[in-house]
């Protein structure tokens, strides 16, 4: 396609909808004829189109590379139902979304069966799970979601605990006799630590494991805000 | 050459005929149709959902949530022709409204995913430094492209899906053709700019 440009575009637009054509494969004899035109009084129109090409070329593969997830995703034409809460649960079984969606599918269980409780998920503030406590005499520990909360609590008053991610990332889901679902997943908690030295491993011609400093490159501090 | 009504070719026009059955099909609940017609459209909607989505946020999962809001929605449709745009609005939308969520949600959730990645990354790297290193190269141009003016980013976005033209993508985002070039034109000239750090030229979005 070479349309003219609209009327009233100036220089600047014109040479970059000529080297946009040039670009695509698209520049007729006439473009061709006008930048020449061009390059005779500036040469460094050539050198544009060189690096037009090469920004051309690897968006391409970036956009191609990043849209072929779309392949992954049909219609959920099974699905019908409009109603809010359980879009939500459609969508945490449908497949592709499952990551995004699997902290919603976690709640819904969690919340349901008060089993592991999730301690206050990334806020700043104390947990506020379920954990008993008596005339300020903290009752053991007897299950695995108390001494999450309390790993939580104490992690983030030492520093040591960021936080947790709110989505969970699921591995496995299999359903049960009961018309349920079991779910393996991953928790995401954030810990931080401050040393010394950093190292990391790396891998000798012979296929041998060492170590070596990482001092070259400093690990980056993100700020909070 | 011109700018004039152009003559469509008799395949195309066979194209747009059989496209227009399918969307009435599709919106008169035809399962099979509607899917054809997704699987048809769905990479240019990956597309514009780039141009237009915050920067961090799942593809597939915004993908997976447009394909629900076409399914409960397409009953609604009655004009064919209507089509492109249509998805367009709901590609454009969901992308926006997940900008508007994600905003409210910052802190130490941000901090905690960036200091993931940063762990995520620094392993990966290791692994395989040069893929590790071009997709991330990747990852920046695209969301400088997020970064250019929305007026040129779509279109910028959208050519660069295989085989789409300048009347292709007029067609989606209701442009006249000559507009389309020039916003691309521009925007790859804004890219370049934004790629090599150079101060924006300031130019209003005029087309």
């Amino acid at each position: 396609m070479s349309d003219a440009p609209s009327t009233g575009t100036n220089d600047r637009d014109r040479h970059d909808v000529l080297i946009a054509r040039v670009v695509d494969g698209n520049a007729t004899s006439e473009d061709w004829r006008e930048l020449r035109a061009i390059a005779s009084h500036d040469q460094s129109i050539w050198a544009e189109i060189a690096e037009q090409q090469d920004l051309k070329r690897e968006l391409d593969g970036a956009v191609e590379d990043a849209v072929s997830v779309a392949e992954r995703v049909e219609l959920p034409m099974h699905e019908h139902a409009s109603v809010a809460p359980r879009r939500r649960l459609r969508l945490a079984l449908t497949g592709g979304g499952w990551v995004a969606a699997a902290g919603l599918l976690l709640a819904f269980t969690v919340g349901v069966r008060g089993g592991v409780q999730t301690p206050a998920l990334l806020s700043n503030g104390p947990s506020d799970g379920q954990r008993t406590v008596s005339a300020g005499i903290p009752s053991p520990i007897t299950s695995a979601g108390e001494a999450l909360a309390k790993y939580m609590e104490l992690g983030r008053q030492s520093g040591e605990v960021i936080g947790e991610l709110p989505t969970s990332l699921v591995l496995e889901r299999t359903p049960t006799d009961d018309g349920r679902y079991k779910v393996v997943y991953l928790r995401q908690i954030v810990e931080q630590t401050f040393v010394d030295d950093v190292y990391q491993t790396a891998t000798d011609d012979t296929g041998q494991t060492f170590v070596v400093p990482k001092a070259s490159t400093p690990a980056a501090l993100p700020t909070a805000n | 050459m011109g700018v004039g009504r152009r003559m469509v070719p008799a395949s195309k026009r066979g194209d747009r005929v059989g496209e227009s059955d399918l969307i009435r099909r599709a919106s008169a609940g035809d399962a099979e149709a509607a899917g054809l017609l997704w699987q048809s459209h769905r990479r240019w909607v990956a597309a514009i959902v780039l141009a237009h989505k915050p920067q961090g946020t799942d593809l597939e999962d915004l993908l997976q949530e447009i394909a629900l809001t076409v399914v409960e929605k397409l009953h609604q449709l009655d004009e064919p022709g209507a089509f492109k745009g249509w998805l367009r609005s709901i590609a454009v939308n969901a992308a926006r409204a997940t900008g508007r969520k994600q905003t409210r949600r910052a802190g130490l959730l941000k901090l905690a995913r960036t200091e993931l990645d940063a762990s995520q990354r620094s392993r990966a790297d290791f692994e395989d430094p040069s893929g590790v290193e071009r997709a991330e190269r990747s990852a920046r141009l695209i969301d400088l492209v997020a970064d250019l003016p929305e007026a040129y980013g779509e279109c910028v976005m959208l050519r660069c899906v295989r085989g789409m033209s300048h009347a292709q993508i007029g067609e989606i985002t209701g442009l006249p053709e000559t507009t389309v070039e020039t916003r691309i034109a521009r925007g790859r000239r804004k890219l370049k700019e934004l790629a090599q750090g150079a101060p924006e030229t300031g130019k209003a979005v005029t087309s």
